[in-house]
């Protein structure tokens, strides 16, 4: 066991959770019968775990390229849902940008603000440093702001993408129930 | 991890009377009853799926094996969870046998993870004890999964006979 396992099943778990029922609750309750009429489809989950598995930086750009394409097909009269207050699409996609980056305010939980809590006191940028100390230090800060997204990222989207597929699945008609579980 | 998150904890032990107390949960009668209950339901849901030569005994559900699997060799408790939503979460004819005990199953495993929070106040003691209430529990299942599985087959053998 490692501080890791211990961040995973205390905080990281309980954040993908809670985050995959509060859109399905917000956008999925009005009921998505057929997979077709999901936000998502699986494809595109798949492509969001390998990017998160992969590429942890590149995330924000994928998202933002998703929800770009989201909203053209809404302009142009799509398939959305335009009953409901936003284009459910869009939303999953913002979603994910801000899961990762936060919102503008800073306000609610994501996964950057969760790694500035555990930054190493060594990398941590001192005020007043300037020149190669600083620059050295900015450059680990860095690599070790990588390594966290390697190995933090994979297993959040994993569990989130996991819950959300669960939660759309025993939603379908015929599906096992509409209780939510863990 | 190498990410630096705060100090490695190797090789922590759980303390002796906190496993004696998650022993007497898993041997409490009520609870061996719902083990073994959900043991059943999980062989009416995957019985027949690998098939079996008539007069032959059924192999065990390689379903059944996986979450066996999972449970005894998880390094987080969360992982029997994430496991059993990404089967339920899934397309075509086991993912439908999964729906119909998945939430027996994650029901179960939401009260191991309170009765550890209940019994151990410290986090990595309850980290521990999730795993261990775990593997309690997963032999619990098992072993109502075989007895049911024995009983049918006795059934069928006598009904044949």
């Amino acid at each position: 066991m490692n501080a890791l396992d211990l961040l995973v099943d205390d905080v990281i778990v309980r954040e993908a959770v809670r985050l995959a029922e509060e859109f399905v609750g917000s956008y999925a309750e009005l009921g998505y019968g057929r997979e077709s009429d999901w936000p998502v489809s699986r494809a595109q989950l798949k492509g969001l775990l390998q990017i998160a598995s992969n590429e942890p930086e590149q995330l924000v750009n994928f998202a933002d390229h998703q929800a770009e394409k989201a909203r053209r097909g809404e302009q142009s009269g799509g398939r959305s849902r335009r009953t409901q207050p936003d284009n459910p699409k869009e939303a999953f996609w913002k979603l994910i940008k801000e899961i990762v980056q936060g919102d503008p305010q800073q306000k609610k939980w994501s996964l950057e603000k969760l790694r500035r809590q555990y930054v190493p006191q060594e990398f941590q940028l001192v005020p007043g440093e300037t020149g190669q100390a600083k620059k050295e230090r900015e450059a680990k800060l860095r690599e070790w702001e990588r390594q966290w997204n390697r190995e933090v990222f994979p297993v959040f989207f994993r569990t989130f993408v996991n819950h959300f597929l669960y939660l759309m699945e025993v939603r379908k008609p015929g599906g096992k129930s509409k209780d939510k579980g863990r | 991890m190498n990410a630096n998150l705060p100090e490695e904890q190797h090789s922590v032990v759980l303390p002796l009377n906190l496993v004696r107390k998650a022993d007497q949960f898993l041997d409490d009668e009520t609870q061996q009853k719902r083990f073994a209950d959900l043991g059943r339901k999980i062989y009416d849901a995957f019985s027949g799926e690998n098939g079996g030569r008539p007069g032959e005994s059924a192999p065990v559900s390689s379903q059944l094996r996986n979450l066996q699997q999972i449970a005894v060799s998880a390094s987080r408790f969360s992982e029997i969870a994430n496991f059993v939503k990404r089967q339920m979460g899934r397309t075509g004819k086991v993912a439908e046998r999964w729906r119909k005990v998945g939430e027996e199953i994650l029901k179960q495993l939401e009260q191991l993870e309170q009765q550890a929070a209940h019994l151990a106040a410290d986090q990595t003691q309850r980290f521990l004890l999730r795993l261990y209430l775990a593997r309690g529990w997963i032999r619990a299942v098992v072993g109502g999964y075989m007895f049911e599985k024995a009983l049918r087959e006795m059934g069928k053998k006598g009904l044949t006979e």
